[in-house]
């Protein structure tokens, strides 16, 4: 089987298998409920202390939403399979497991800008943010953009499932760390100088100022995109080489059936 | 009380070992305070101190939250929900060690909150009354102790605790006014939330924090408590006898 026909067919039986223990309206409502949520929750704090506009909190949490399916989830698509016994058995087979892994990251990007999208739109029409129509392709992009970013750090965090039982920790630490550290509700221009630079390489900060310029009326700039994917393509990279690096691990040391 | 303290000494033995939970009662709530103080900035210290309490009563909720669920989930994954709801010992009594279990780790999400402030903002806290605010805070924990038997209930019922888990976090934060304060918030959103206990210990603890007396909260709180086990212990003989007639206990 060729390797792109690989990861797609292993990337749709993952999206699918999603629904053999969770209903498609409460994993909807989940997807967007808790963005929602956690916009509303930022925006009344940041009222509180009278720190910037409704609106900032908006962007930058819908714009984060896209790190909840794409970090948290990838996490998941090992730490799964281990809880379920098939981990040692994918290790065990033939095929690529770098396509295998890597063809799940696909849904969860798309999942991950769908759910921004839909939190973006949501939010601007109840907060009167002047996106226009002809402002949705380009949002579109910056949202796909910084969903590919995440999912690639996603699959290089889920790496560490190869070796290890307790990796939904990992996850939660870099949702976190996503949540301080790239601007998204606190502009990044008032971060420590330490904390801007470690938030440069990390997916959504250079998508999430593009976003901000967009609803600023301004015209995005090419690097927004730019720096961006390239993010990605760094993360992407370095999860090829972890996953080889791990599985290795995982092998010498017996632990895939471990749970 | 032996059953319920072996409940609760194996529970917490277990999530403290847990790094998942543990980064959940920990760490969530020091990015929290992180986010709150940037946003607060040069606040007074009485506005800081609230800050550190807020954060770590939300990791306490966090620990609840997932605990209960977490606790049943894994009883229902490894196959001994079905003993524990089939021994002779009360179920009710177990979920209250657990719940108390995870409450109790509550005490290390504000600590940690504490010495974080302390050591990256150089915040003191400022409280008039430090006994009234140890009372003020164990008694939301013995609200969110029945919250959690509440909660685990419901999961011993359904497969998607951990799901439904997810969508009750951000609620209770807003409407028991942890972290945000509840004058931020609408009216109806304000009132709605004076039915939890959790908002009037944080009412109680804001008091204590200001000097003022936070007696009545108090005594509310622990009312509101006192009716959240009643029903609590309703929801789960009902729970128990309904799984056990479906016989939907093993499933997962």
């Amino acid at each position: 089987m060729s390797v792109l026909r690989l990861s797609a067919v292993s990337g749709w039986l993952a999206f699918r298998a999603l629904f053999a223990w969770n209903t498609p309206g409460l994993y909807l409502t989940s997807l967007l409920a808790i963005p929602l949520l956690q916009i509303s929750f930022f925006a009344l704090l940041g009222s509180a202390a009278g720190y910037q506009d409704p609106a900032f909190f908006l962007i930058g949490n819908a714009v984060l939403a896209s790190a909840m399916a794409g970090v948290v989830g990838m996490v998941t698509v090992i730490a799964d399979e281990r809880r379920f016994g098939t981990l040692a058995h994918i290790v065990a087979s033939p095929a690529a497991r770098a396509a295998v892994f890597a063809g799940r990251a696909a849904p969860t990007a798309l999942v991950g800008a769908a759910v921004s999208l839909v939190c973006v739109l949501v939010g601007a029409v109840v907060l009167s943010v002047p996106f226009g129509p002809g402002h949705v392709p380009v949002l579109i992009g910056l949202l796909l953009a910084a969903g590919f970013a995440c999912s690639a750090l996603g699959l290089a965090l889920s790496a560490f499932g190869l070796a290890y039982r307790e990796v939904f920790h990992i996850a939660n630490l870099t949702y976190l760390a996503l949540m301080i550290c790239t601007g998204a509700n606190v502009a990044f221009a008032d971060l420590p100088g330490a904390v801007q630079v470690v938030g440069r390489g990390l997916p959504l900060t250079h998508a999430l100022a593009g976003v901000r310029e967009l609803a600023d009326g301004s015209t995005v700039p090419a690097s927004a995109f730019g720096l961006e994917l390239l993010v990605g393509a760094v993360w992407l990279a370095a999860a090829l080489v972890m996953l080889r690096v791990f599985e290795h691990m995982a092998v010498r040391r017996g632990t895939t059936d471990l749970y | 009380m032996r059953l319920f303290a072996t409940a609760w000494w194996v529970q917490l033995r277990l999530l403290s070992r847990s790094p998942f939970f543990m980064g959940l009662v920990v760490l969530q709530p020091l990015a929290f305070a992180t986010i709150a103080f940037f946003l607060f900035g040069d606040a007074p210290a009485e506005q800081r101190t609230l800050v550190v309490l807020g954060a770590g009563l939300l990791g306490a909720w966090s620990g609840t939250l997932y605990g209960a669920a977490e606790s049943i989930f894994m009883q229902r994954f490894t196959g001994t929900l079905e003993p524990i709801v089939a021994a002779p010992s009360s179920l009710l009594v177990t979920a209250y060690g657990f719940a108390a279990a995870t409450a109790s780790l509550g005490a290390y999400a504000i600590a940690a909150t504490w010495l974080w402030a302390a050591a990256a903002f150089g915040v003191r806290l400022h409280v008039a009354s430090p006994g009234w605010l140890v009372l003020s805070m164990l008694s939301a924990l013995v609200g969110l102790s029945v919250l959690g038997v509440a909660l685990a209930a419901t999961y011993v019922l359904t497969r998607q605790a951990m799901t439904l888990s997810n969508l009750l976090e951000y609620p209770v934060w807003i409407l028991a006014g942890v972290l945000v304060p509840a004058a931020a918030l609408p009216d109806p959103l304000r009132h709605l939330g004076r039915i939890l206990p959790l908002s009037w210990s944080v009412d109680a603890i804001e008091r204590s924090a200001s000097g003022e007396s936070p007696v009545l909260p108090l005594l509310v709180s622990l009312a509101l408590s006192a009716v959240g086990a009643v029903g609590a212990r309703w929801l789960m003989r009902r729970f128990e006898h309904i799984v056990r007639v479906r016989g939907t206990l093993s499933l997962r």
